[in-house]
């Protein structure tokens, strides 16, 4: 049984039409990356997957775990299991990272029927997991990703991924602004969380980030759907050639 | 004789005993008030808030005199009014203000809390003013605080429907005292209507006194705070924050008039408004410096959370500067809860309630961080906690 399954989805922003008939299929436990140019509708699939209103979806279907995902608002497809890793993660002034990282973790546990989490439990779940990634306690006492750099932005999102514990995580350019360093960190942290119920969709521009996160599958995207799927070597292929072949048959 | 604390017997309602002079100084309005009644929207400092358009029927409610509660443990300080409370009441201030003749020429309550040279107190003074249904209460509060005074008074009023609560509170701060002063308007209980309240407050401070004042109105249906404040004292400093919450078509108002009088006086003022539904907000924010107010500072920001299309909020500052080696500033924003941030906040799962509130109280947080003395943050708090109650209810229908 698949455990994200797009079919033949269509979308559009004003009168641009951005998705082209895309689909996909992730079973559990694979990892699957999607390549394109820029403007191939890449950051846009991520959006519509995880419920922002901006867009017009007039044809296709999206299941997670067979259930429609289109009918549901952002919050509840992030209860149901689906993550998004923001490409620019978003600021949030007046609100701390431990007062925000307690809400989402004890709402989420409200919603599986689980008890909220204490403070000193808070804590030391947060720490243990902080820690892995690099994290330091004085971040989590600043506002959500104030001042943060492009790293601590980044690991804060993988961060909030491995504690809400989804059974889908996509992972929009979570690569850029990146040094190597950091690249190891986030792979790191991604790997570790991957298992045979998880499914992984990593969105990319490069292919640095797949030498850290192994697809099982690699997508290239032109124009709003998949252009060709195969193996990594595909991802390799890319790094050497560009997207010129790809983009002048289309 | 050190005594042990008991709030219940030691608040007391408070009689209203005037003497014959200040009665007499009381009715010379009574005419005034006959033939013009309310401040008319035509007037500049009321063109944003029209009182008429809320009280009609002011003359059928009852008169409630027994509503002022007290509450410290030294009764001592509390007086009657007398001949002498006179004296603060005929500044040019009140003679020419529109409110003066409501107030006076309906007043039936008032008292006078003298705070002597070095008085000490860190426990709160707190006036308690419970407006009954279908009454109006107009009282008179003159403050009287001498030199090297630290204390903390608190006034808070409390409306039901149908009523008109209308105080006037006039004080004067010696030399080397630091006050602070708490102002918290609202309704009883949910779902109240036709609640009105105007206050119109006058004060001057003397050198080197520090006043930090917070003013928070919520839920009632018009609510005016005025505020003129006189920095007579060199250094003398006065510091507002100001805080309104406004739903259904609740109108709120701030009105300031900070005079700097004397060289190195200084004044902040920050107010913040979060309005829904069809809330109006308005500030009015003043600073006038004379031209003997040398090395003036002096600052306000406003800033208005509108959570609905309908919601209104006009900030409107008037600086009038005649001293020349001065520094001040004012700014205005006026915004909706940003998508982006709210967004960000559902796609970690918390439902849209949960989020909204986030944000809310991320918007007051700026706010928390001035307040540093704790009767002012548990004011800040309970008015907070008060206005997102209902919010809840609303968002889950």
């Amino acid at each position: 049984m698949s455990l994200l399954n797009i079919n033949n989805l269509h979308a559009s922003i004003g009168d641009e039409k951005i998705l082209n008939g895309l689909s996909l299929k992730i079973n559990p436990g694979e990892t699957h990356a999607i390549m394109g140019p820029n403007g191939s509708g890449k950051s846009t699939l991520s959006y519509i997957l995880s419920g922002k209103k901006d867009y017009n979806i007039f044809n296709g279907s999206v299941t997670l775990k067979k259930k429609n995902l289109l009918d549901l608002d952002a919050d509840e497809r992030s209860r149901m299991g689906l993550f998004l890793a923001f490409q620019y993660p978003v600021e949030l002034p007046g609100v701390t990272g431990m007062t925000f990282l307690r809400a989402i973790i004890n709402s989420s546990r409200s919603s599986k029927g689980l008890p909220e989490l204490d403070g000193i439990e808070l804590v030391k779940l947060v720490k243990e997991k902080a820690e892995s990634l690099n994290i330091p306690q004085e971040m989590l006492k600043r506002f959500v990703n104030v001042g943060f750099s492009g790293g601590e932005k980044k690991r804060f999102e993988i961060l909030q991924m491995s504690l809400l514990e989804p059974s889908i995580a996509v992972l929009d350019e979570t690569d850029s602004g990146l040094d190597v360093d950091a690249l190891k960190i986030v792979g790191n942290g991604v790997n570790s969380f991957k298992n045979q119920d998880r499914g992984f969709l990593v969105i990319t521009h490069y292919q640095r980030l797949l030498d850290y996160i192994i697809p099982d599958v690699v997508h290239i995207m032109v124009n709003g759907k998949i252009y060709e799927s195969g193996g990594p070597d595909l991802a390799k292929y890319v790094e050497n050639e560009g997207y010129k072949r790809f983009i002048e048959n289309d | 004789m050190l005594k042990m604390r008991d709030t219940r017997d030691l608040s007391r309602m408070i009689n209203y005993k005037p003497s014959k002079d200040f009665q007499k100084f009381c009715a010379s309005f009574k005419n005034s008030f006959d033939d013009l009644g309310w401040p008319n929207p035509r007037l500049e400092s009321w063109k944003l808030t029209n009182v008429n358009k809320f009280i009609s029927n002011s003359s059928k409610l009852s008169s409630n005199d027994r509503c002022i509660s007290f509450n410290y443990k030294n009764n001592e300080i509390v007086k009657d009014l007398n001949v002498k409370s006179l004296n603060l009441l005929k500044a040019e201030f009140f003679k020419k203000h529109e409110m003066s003749r409501v107030i006076l020429s309906n007043v039936n309550n008032g008292f006078e809390i003298s705070l002597p040279d070095n008085f000490y107190s860190k426990e709160n003074i707190e006036i308690n003013s419970k407006i009954k249904l279908g009454s109006w209460n107009s009282s008179v509060f003159i403050i009287k605080i001498g030199n090297n005074v630290n204390a903390k008074l608190s006034f808070d009023f409390s409306l039901s429907s149908n009523s008109i609560c209308t105080p006037l509170i006039s004080f004067e701060i010696g030399e080397n005292s630091n006050i602070s002063f708490g102002f918290n308007v609202s309704n009883k209980a949910d779902n109240l209507n036709n609640s009105n309240y105007v206050a119109l407050v006058n004060g001057r401070l003397k050198s080197n006194s520090i006043l930090n004042s917070l003013i928070t109105q919520q839920g009632v249906n018009l609510s005016r705070n005025e505020i003129n404040i006189n920095l007579v004292g060199d250094y003398s400093i006065f510091n507002l924050v100001g805080l309104y919450f406004g739903r259904q078509k609740h109108h709120k108002d701030i009105t300031t008039s900070v005079n700097h009088l004397a060289e190195h006086t200084s004044s902040n003022q920050i107010v913040r408004g979060i309005l829904d539904d069809s809330a109006v907000g308005v500030y009015q924010g003043g600073i006038k410096v004379s031209n003997k107010a040398q090395k003036t500072d002096g600052k306000q920001m406003s800033r208005a959370l509108l959570l609905s299309k309908l919601a209104e909020s006009n900030s409107k500052p008037e600086l009038e500067i005649f001293a020349d080696d001065v520094s001040c500033s004012h700014g205005a924003t006026i915004g909706e809860l940003n998508q982006d941030q709210l967004f960000y906040l559902l796609s970690r799962g918390l439902p849209l309630i949960e989020a909204r509130q986030i944000l809310i109280r991320a918007y007051l947080n700026e706010v928390l961080e001035e307040i540093h003395d704790e009767d002012l943050i548990k004011q800040l708090n309970k008015a907070i906690n008060m206005w997102l109650k209902p919010l809840q209810f609303k968002d889950a229908a």
